[in-house]
């Protein structure tokens, strides 16, 4: 008889089976087993335990841990000096040195990733990187959280999607237009979103500064999900950065996110990945 | 004299092509196989959407999708390769999804500088890329200037 357990005490569950099987019990041999990794990953709506990867919902704290906004988390990379970053939008972090958190389904909770570590937001650029404060417990890998999608050719969600690396970019770094792209944000109403790419080396003015350099995608994208991963193939190509064209409101809510509104626009605007991994020497975490 | 300096530096960097912050030296690590999935969600996913904006069957929409980082390294070695003459690339989903290259000047690559060259259709061009983009540019910081500036801040 093979009996499984996800129990790691082993005396405990010894104890119960002689308990319930007495003499019949006769020989006990005890074999582990690790669960295939897409079993063990834990991702509820936008928000997933460790090991943190690209696509949750991150949320930006102060001091006194009043919530000042919320932010998609990006790519995993590592430094010149080998310490992990969270990449992330330039305008998410914007100038402040406060805390951003992820919620972990496993205890119910958002907790601490680490405070900014650097960050462009301007003309030549918006992207940020985050501290990993807890690398051991986070355990940051190069992964993304890609959603099911419904309709004509359903897909399964894939809470471990690996980043193999990145794009190799064309003109200001964002790819070629016809490209078809795709991202993931913390607004769990579609969560992952593909569509073309119909104009790069485009400006866009947010929050009170022009960025330049930007990709287009025509596919719509709400507030909250800027910092998110822009990908496709397991290849990464960009970050979030803002919207444009029509604008709407989208009311989504997560187990940790009650009943929130974003705004939305119809059009997406990226911010090139190469250059985030170029000007502030990253290397792109393995999955 | 200071001043002098920063004008030749300005020039410099024009010459070379432009922003500093352009196209980065490749390649970049590669933690995995390039080969890409027809399983792939995220390939699902683009190829749907491919399929439905340009009405072509699922099967070559995927095809399409899972050539699409290959053109993607193309246009940028041919961007690097055409310097000022390049004007623009696109992947035209129209026309069979073939790597479209603009250029001003008549400038082509031989066939045999760069593998899949065969397949690029070219395109005459009045105006460089980097022209349009300076243009792009001016106009949005017009635009801004104007507009005052935007109101809310978002995330």
């Amino acid at each position: 008889m093979v009996v499984e357990s996800e129990s790691l005490d082993h005396a405990k569950v010894l104890a119960e089976l002689r308990q319930l099987l007495g003499d019949s019990l006769v020989e006990i041999s005890v074999e582990t087993a690790e669960a295939p990794e897409a079993m063990q990953a834990e991702c509820v709506d936008t928000h997933c335990d460790a090991p943190l990867r690209g696509g949750v919902g991150i949320q930006e704290v102060n001091n006194a841990n009043i919530v000042l906004g919320y932010c998609s988390a990006g790519f995993l990379a590592t430094n010149s000096f080998g310490q992990e970053r969270l990449i992330t939008a330039g305008h998410c972090t914007d100038g402040g040195n406060n805390n951003w958190r992820a919620a972990q389904p496993r205890t119910g909770a958002w907790h601490v990733i680490g405070r900014p570590a650097a960050e462009r937001f301007s003309g030549t650029g918006d992207f940020a990187t985050v501290v990993i404060n807890n690398v051991p417990g986070w355990e940051p890998r190069g992964l993304a959280l890609v959603h099911e999608s419904n309709g004509v050719r359903p897909t399964a969600r894939d809470e471990r999607y690996p980043i193999n690396g990145v794009g190799t970019s064309g003109q200001v770094g964002v790819g070629v237009n016809g490209g078809f792209l795709c991202f993931t944000g913390i607004v769990n109403v579609n969560p992952t979103r593909c569509g073309r790419l119909t104009a790069v080396g485009q400006s866009s003015t947010y929050n009170g500064v022009t960025v330049n350099n930007l990709g287009r995608v025509d596919v719509s994208v709400c507030s909250g999900m800027s910092g998110g991963p822009v990908y496709v193939g397991r290849i990464g190509y960009g970050i979030v950065a803002s919207g444009t064209g029509g604008s709407f409101n989208t009311n989504y809510d997560t187990w940790i996110i009650p009943q929130r509104t974003a705004n939305c626009r119809t059009r997406m605007y990226y911010q090139g990945l190469a250059q985030v991994l170029t000007d502030f020497d990253l290397t792109l975490m393995a999955p | 004299m200071y001043w002098v300096a920063v004008l030749i530096g300005f020039l410099a960097a024009l010459s070379a092509g432009g922003w500093a912050n352009a196209a980065p030296a490749d390649p970049l690590v590669m933690h995995g196989d390039r080969e890409q999935s027809k399983d792939d969600p995220t390939v699902v996913m683009a190829a749907v959407a491919l399929a439905e904006e340009f009405d072509v069957p699922f099967d070559e929409a995927v095809d399409r999708i899972l050539a699409q980082d290959g053109l993607f390294v193309l246009a940028f070695d041919i961007e690097k390769l055409l310097g000022d003459g390049f004007a623009g690339s696109w992947i035209d989903h129209a026309e069979g999804g073939v790597l479209k290259i603009a250029t001003v000047g008549g400038v082509k690559l031989e066939t045999g500088e760069l593998p899949g060259l065969d397949d690029v259709v070219w395109v005459d061009a009045d105006t460089t890329w980097a022209s349009m983009r300076a243009t792009v540019e001016s106009v949005s910081d017009q635009i801004h200037l104007r507009a005052g500036e935007s109101s809310g801040r978002r995330k």
